[in-house]
């Protein structure tokens, strides 16, 4: 055999092309949208059913969280342990989440299983008391967990920055406060539980090892007990814009000895049709491994474990996020050298190898994204976010190769003044 | 599970896992060496050396850059038994994983300069895990109680950041000698790639490493069997007192894990359990309890705990999770108990199995310790559990005298 050339290598290829199968939204019943996507030979399957309305932007996230992590723990004839009892004896599970957009449940079982398990599911949850006993467990579980994440640098660098950058209205469910527990009652829990059953407010992903009976099985289901539609459509509202200026907040927590860093920036106006272009600039700056932050400031600094920058969309705008845990002693510098890194990216521009090194990262990201029976929930979740039809993957990878060096420079113009970032720091500071 | 095993004459343990639905070749590779090959007054070095494994080979000065230019993506961990590195490319750039793999175990590039850099971020890794998060310093706690003598006796991030801080270029280059060769290896390569090409792949580029060294014998003092209780009330960084009991279990290639699995789920793993509906919801002692078994090669650890509501004692949550765990040898198994937590504990093992990068480790993790033809066959072996099982297997290790017990307070 020939002896491999290991200083050249076998480089990267380029990754210009995504092979999957388009998979089309069918109705699920009662006009809500669903995509199924079919695997072979795993034996199980999940139902996603997201709804639209997360913990950060209804100024009622606390509510909505509980309500869906409550879902099943209690009817009128059956204590949450029977439940999960009944759920369990199948091998099945039902969870309930919430996040910035969406709260979600998820049903997984057995292939030859889900299908009664989504039967229990809908029965419990269409029969949900949310009584004062699991309330009560409830409220102490948080309590303790909101606790334990008040005890650290980074609750409070997150919390600080948000209530400087977009107030406080719209972060009751992500910034409780212990007594905000106190406030939740069965009655205000039935009524959110009410709310989100629209047909607007809902989209449906199955994942996985079903025939067409079992598919038409759990379809069957949904149209029979399904609840009546009711509720008004939830329009996520935007947040707030605080009205402080830019500035540097700190805030001591004790027995610490590292400070967390947080930069913000919200209100970002950018069309969907823009966000694969900010993706781009975004992994430059801190989104990946090879990003600058992270070189600058781990692997040649090695100044902290981490350092990540993060573009979302908690509305209908965007926000900037880049985070850090450092030596205390370090705060300062790590500061000036994220100020550094966004005015460069701001005033020289990127050279066509180091834009290409991300392009190709991204592509490969997302081509990899379509690999794995239960990724292509979060694919469809995140194309929902961003206003993207799903055929739109077909033309995302050439969408990220055409970003070019100058397209970069002006975003960063547009958008990475430091001095427009808030921040906060908070630990040992 | 279908899979091919080879071996290279150099030693490296190759296993072929395909997958005809994946676009993605992954990469894993598992290493036969641990935090329980570190020195006591060297702890924490297996971890630091995985840091240094990204810091550049001979051939190729950027490693991360040359997998991000392929569009992949890679992570390792480090366990108290085994160091584990995985990369995920697109098909079409396989073989630059191979070429990257390959390298770093061809010859590693040593750096003072790495060497410094890296020492600095893991001591931030060290604090922002262990000082800054709660129940940080669990497992020091944990392992220094359970453990007297085997070197399961301090975590893998090490005991103290003096250790990683005064890890010097001679002991990285001793270090890699001794343990990262072929010999010492195992290579699973799951995805899109066929055998043939596997086979060719790993012979090209791994082919004509050396076989440098022995494997790893893996010889560790023998813990002595623990005959008294032991206990610990110390302070972490957490809001409410809370109570953790810990006991030993047998090697994992001993294969009992499935009743210590089992026996955790039917005790304290879910909302059904005794711990979760006596203990927190019917007496509201605790805000939360739970019991897990976490399995080791050397040993495993079984550990049940409660973070206590206000105004309960820590020996009160002690008392009454120590008469939980006494009636596992009783009354809590029941048959109707475990054909749940079995079904879950099967369902659940289907779930994992459907991520590659799950299927690839196991196999590296099954050949390492001798006993590959188990792997995809872990619901046989919770089929075959049965109540006397779990009740006789209680009674063996859930003894008060085998007890380890830790009173946790808040940090003043």
């Amino acid at each position: 055999m020939m002896k491999p050339d290991r200083k050249l290598g076998p480089q990267g290829k380029t990754i210009d092309a995504l092979h999957f199968e388009h998979v089309n939204p069918t109705g699920f019943g009662h006009a809500v949208p669903m995509w199924f996507f079919p695997a072979r030979d795993c034996g199980v399957a999940r139902i996603y059913l997201y709804y639209k309305g997360g913990i950060a932007h209804h100024g009622e996230g606390l509510l909505h969280r509980a309500m869906h992590q409550l879902m099943l723990s209690g009817t009128a004839d059956s204590p949450a342990e029977t439940i999960h009892a009944a759920l369990e004896s199948l091998g099945a599970s039902a969870d309930g989440s919430a996040d910035l957009l969406y709260c979600q449940h998820t049903i997984s079982a057995r292939s030859s299983r889900l299908a009664e398990a989504f039967r229990m599911f809908l029965q419990f949850r269409n029969g949900a008391v949310f009584p004062d006993s699991e309330l009560d467990v409830y409220r102490a579980a948080a309590a303790s967990e909101l606790k334990s994440r008040m005890a650290t640098p980074r609750y409070w660098s997150y919390r600080k920055l948000m209530e400087q950058m977009v107030g406080n209205g719209h972060y009751q469910g992500q910034f409780t406060n212990l007594e905000d527990y106190s406030a939740l009652t069965p009655a205000l829990l039935r009524a959110a539980a009410g709310e989100v059953w629209n047909p607007a407010n809902l989209f449906v992903v199955i994942c996985g090892e079903l025939n067409e009976s079992q598919l038409a099985d759990i379809q069957s289901l949904w149209q029979e007990h399904g609840a009546a539609f009711e509720a008004p459509v939830r329009n996520a509202k935007n947040w707030i814009h605080a009205p402080h200026q830019p500035a540097h907040v700190e805030h001591a927590v004790a027995n610490t000895n590292q400070v967390s860093i947080y930069f913000g920036k919200s209100q970002l106006n950018i069309p969907d049709s823009g966000y694969y272009k900010m993706l781009v600039l975004n992994t430059l700056l801190g989104g990946f491994f090879g990003s600058r932050l992270m070189q600058n400031i781990r692997e040649q600094k090695g100044l902290t474990y981490g350092i990540h920058s993060s573009l979302l969309k908690p509305g209908p705008h965007y926000q900037w996020l880049v985070s850090s845990d450092v030596k205390a002693e370090n705060k300062a510098l790590v500061i000036e050298e994220i100020k550094r890194e966004m005015q460069e990216l701001r005033e020289v521009s990127v050279s066509a190898d180091e834009l290409g090194k991300v392009q190709q990262y991204l592509c490969g990201n997302i081509k990899m994204g379509f690999d794995g029976i239960f990724s292509m929930a979060a694919r469809v979740r995140e194309l929902q976010v961003h206003g993207r039809d799903y055929t739109f993957m077909d033309s995302a990878l050439q969408e990220i190769r055409a970003v070019t060096p100058e397209e970069i420079q002006s975003l960063a113009y547009n958008f990475l003044d430091p001095n427009s970032f808030y921040i906060a720091s908070a630990g040992a500071v | 599970m279908e899979f091919t095993r080879f071996e290279l004459d150099n030693g490296l343990r190759v296993i072929h896992h395909q997958d005809p639905h994946s676009q993605t070749v992954i990469l894993n590779i598992l290493y036969n060496v641990g935090a329980r090959d570190e020195e006591a007054d060297k702890t924490g070095f297996a971890h630091l050396f995985e840091h240094l494994m990204f810091g550049g080979s001979v051939n190729i000065p950027q490693y991360d850059k040359v997998v991000e230019e392929a569009g992949g993506s890679n992570n390792a961990y480090t366990s108290n038994d085994i160091t584990n590195y995985h990369i995920s490319v697109p098909l079409e750039n396989a073989e630059t994983a191979f070429w990257l793999e390959s390298d770093r175990m061809l010859q590693l590039d040593f750096s003072q300069e790495s060497l410094d850099v890296q020492r600095g971020v893991v001591v931030e890794e060290f604090k922002q895990r262990c000082h800054n998060a709660p129940f940080g310093m669990l497992w020091h706690h944990v392992r220094g109680l359970a453990y007297k003598v085997h070197p399961y006796r301090w975590p893998t991030i090490g005991l103290v950041t003096e250790h990683i801080e005064r890890a010097r270029l001679e002991d990285v280059e001793a270090f890699y000698y001794r343990f990262y060769h072929p010999n010492n290896a195992i290579l699973c390569v799951t995805g899109a790639l066929s055998l043939e090409e596997t086979k060719a792949l790993s012979e090209k580029w791994f082919g004509s490493i050396d076989r440098k060294g022995e494997r790893n014998a893996n010889r560790y003092p023998d813990e002595p069997i623990q005959t008294e209780s032991r206990s610990l009330a110390t302070e972490d960084l957490l809001p409410q007192d809370a109570v953790l009991m810990a006991f030993r279990t047998p090697a994992y290639a001993e294969l009992d894990w499935p009743v210590a699995g089992l026996l955790a789920d039917i005790c304290g793993g879910s909302e059904t359990s005794p711990l979760h509906v006596e203990l927190v919801k019917e007496q509201g002692l605790f805000a939360s309890a739970e019991a897990f078994h976490m399995k080791g090669l050397s040993e495993g650890l079984w550990m049940v705990y409660g973070i206590l509501n206000e105004g309960r004692t820590h020996e009160e949550g002690e008392a009454a999770l120590r008469g939980i765990l006494d009636r596992c040898s009783t009354d809590i198994p029941s048959e109707e108990r475990l054909v749940r937590c079995r079904n879950m504990a099967t369902t659940r093992l289907l779930f994992e199995e459907t991520n590659p990068m799950n299927r690839a480790q196991k196999l590296c993790y099954y050949e390492n310790i001798g006993l590959l033809e188990h792997a995809g066959k872990e619901a046989a072996l919770l089929d075959a559990v049965n109540l006397s099982h779990l009740k006789r297997w209680a009674a063996e290790h859930l003894r008060p005298e085998k007890s380890n017990v830790i009173y946790y307070s808040p940090r003043a």
